[in-house]
C-alpha cells in the first residue's frame, strides 16, 4: 500500500512539475494565486512565433533584484520624464497594456513597440514586443529609416498630395483630419504603444516626438510609461529574443 | 585719359586703400559666418544625440540578462535556453537559485523543500552542465526519494 502511494505520488507530482499548461492553471487558480487583474488570471501573447503566457510571479516572497530594482540613475540623462511626452500623447498603465495585448496586438490593428536600442532589446523585452530603436523613429521625416517605419505601420504615401479643395477647406479650418498630411495617409495605421526602460528613460518619448514630426496621428500613439522597471516590479513575464 | 589723371592725382591724398584681396572676402564674411554657425550648431545636436547613445551604451552593460515567468508552448524552449554542452562551472549558487526561482517556479518550490544536501547536489550537477530539464527531473526525484 505505501509503495502504491508512493508511486502514486511520483506520478502526481511529475503531473504538476511538467504537465499541460492547463491542467498546471487549474490547480494554480485557486487560492493563493496572484492573477494579473480581478477577472484577468493571465493572458496569452504571441512573441516571435510562440505563445507566451504573461502573468505574475506566483512566489510572495519573491524580491526584484539586480538593474530594474535600482532607484536612482545619472541624471542627465537618464531623467524623470513628464508623465506625458507631448501634448495629447495618452500615457497607459499595466492593465490598459494587457487589454491591448489581448485585443489590439491579437487582431493585428496595433503593435507593441520596444523604443529602446538593440542591445537592451537583446536583455529581455516584454512578450509581444517588436524593436524599432528610438534612433530609427526620431530620422527627419523624409529619411529612407523613416518612411519604412511609417510603411511598417500602416501608413500610405500619398503620391500626389492633397488636392486644391482639401488644401483650402484645411486653410479654413473647416476640414482637419488628423489621418491626412500633406505626404500621408493614415487612415489605415496602426495603434502603437510605445516603451523603453522606465520612468527614467528617454528613449520612446524621443521615438514619440519623432513620429509626432512625422505626422502620426497622435490619437493613435500610446505611451506605457512604467517601461521595463515596472513591468518587472509586477513581476510580469518577460522573455528574452532569439539571437 | 583726363579722368584717369585726375584719379591717380586723386589717388595721393587718400587713405590707403585696402587691397584687392581684402576686399573681395569683405562681402562674403556674412555667409561664411553663417555656414560656420550652421556647422556648430549641427555638431552640438549630432554630438549630443551620440552622447546619449554612448551613455545608453554603457548603461546597457550593467543590465543582466533575465526572464520573469515562464514561456508555456509545449515542446518550445524559452529563446534563452541553456546550452547543455557548456559547463556553468563559474555559476554561483546565488545564481543558480536566482535563475530557477526566475524560470521555474514550481520546481524551485519544490528545490526550498530539500535538504541542505540535497541542494548542494543539485547544484553542483548544474555546474557541471546539466540543462534545466535535467535539473529540474533531479529535483523531483530528491524530493520523492528524500
Amino acid at each position: 500500500m505505501t509503495r502504491y502511494m508512493g508511486h502514486l505520488a511520483k506520478v502526481m507530482l511529475s503531473v504538476l512539475a511538467f504537465s499541460t499548461p492547463s491542467f498546471a492553471d487549474e490547480l494554480k487558480l485557486g487560492q493563493g494565486y496572484f492573477p494579473l487583474t480581478t477577472d484577468k488570471p493571465y493572458i496569452h501573447v504571441i512573441h516571435e512565433g510562440r505563445s507566451v503566457k504573461v502573468q505574475r510571479v506566483q512566489d510572495p516572497d519573491y524580491q526584484l533584484r539586480g538593474y530594474f530594482a535600482k532607484t536612482v540613475r545619472k541624471c542627465p540623462p537618464f531623467c524623470l520624464q513628464p508623465m506625458s511626452p507631448a501634448p495629447g500623447i495618452q500615457t497607459i498603465g499595466e492593465v490598459e497594456l494587457f487589454d491591448f495585448l489581448e485585443r489590439d496586438l491579437r487582431d493585428g490593428s496595433g503593435l507593441l513597440i520596444d523604443a529602446r536600442t538593440p542591445s537592451w532589446f537583446s536583455k529581455g523585452t516584454i512578450p509581444g514586443s517588436i524593436n524599432i530603436p528610438f534612433s530609427r523613429l526620431s530620422k527627419a521625416p523624409e529619411d529612407p529609416e523613416m518612411i519604412e517605419a511609417l510603411e511598417r505601420f500602416g501608413a500610405v504615401e500619398r503620391a500626389e498630395g492633397p488636392g486644391f479643395g482639401e488644401k483650402l477647406l484645411r486653410d479654413w479650418g473647416l476640414e482637419d483630419d488628423p489621418n491626412l498630411t500633406d505626404d500621408w495617409d493614415f487612415t489605415e495605421a496602426r495603434k502603437l504603444v510605445l516603451w523603453c526602460n522606465g520612468p527614467e528613460c528617454g528613449q520612446s518619448p524621443r521615438a514619440i516626438r519623432g513620429l509626432l514630426s512625422a505626422g502620426y496621428p497622435r490619437e493613435k500613439i500610446l505611451y506605457y510609461r512604467g517601461g521595463m522597471q515596472m513591468w518587472q516590479l509586477w513581476g510580469l513575464t518577460t522573455v528574452v529574443p532569439e539571437q | 585719359m583726363r579722368s584717369g589723371f585726375v584719379y591717380r592725382h586723386f589717388d595721393l591724398a587718400l587713405p590707403h586703400r585696402p587691397t584687392p584681396k581684402y576686399r573681395s572676402i569683405g562681402p562674403l564674411l556674412p555667409s561664411v559666418l553663417l555656414t560656420f554657425l550652421f556647422f556648430s550648431l549641427a555638431g552640438s545636436v549630432w554630438s549630443a544625440e551620440g552622447g546619449y547613445l554612448s551613455e545608453l551604451a554603457a548603461e546597457v552593460e550593467k543590465v543582466e540578462e533575465q526572464t520573469l515567468g515562464e514561456a508555456d508552448a509545449p515542446g518550445v524552449a524559452p529563446a534563452s535556453a541553456d546550452d547543455p554542452s557548456k559547463a556553468n562551472t563559474d555559476a554561483s549558487r546565488e545564481a543558480f537559485e536566482l535563475k530557477l526561482r526566475d524560470r521555474y517556479m514550481g520546481s524551485y518550490g519544490f528545490y526550498k523543500r530539500l535538504p541542505e544536501r540535497s541542494r548542494q547536489e543539485v547544484f553542483e550537477e548544474y555546474r557541471q552542465g546539466a540543462d534545466m530539464k535535467q535539473i529540474r527531473k533531479k529535483i523531483i526525484s530528491r524530493l520523492l526519494n528524500r
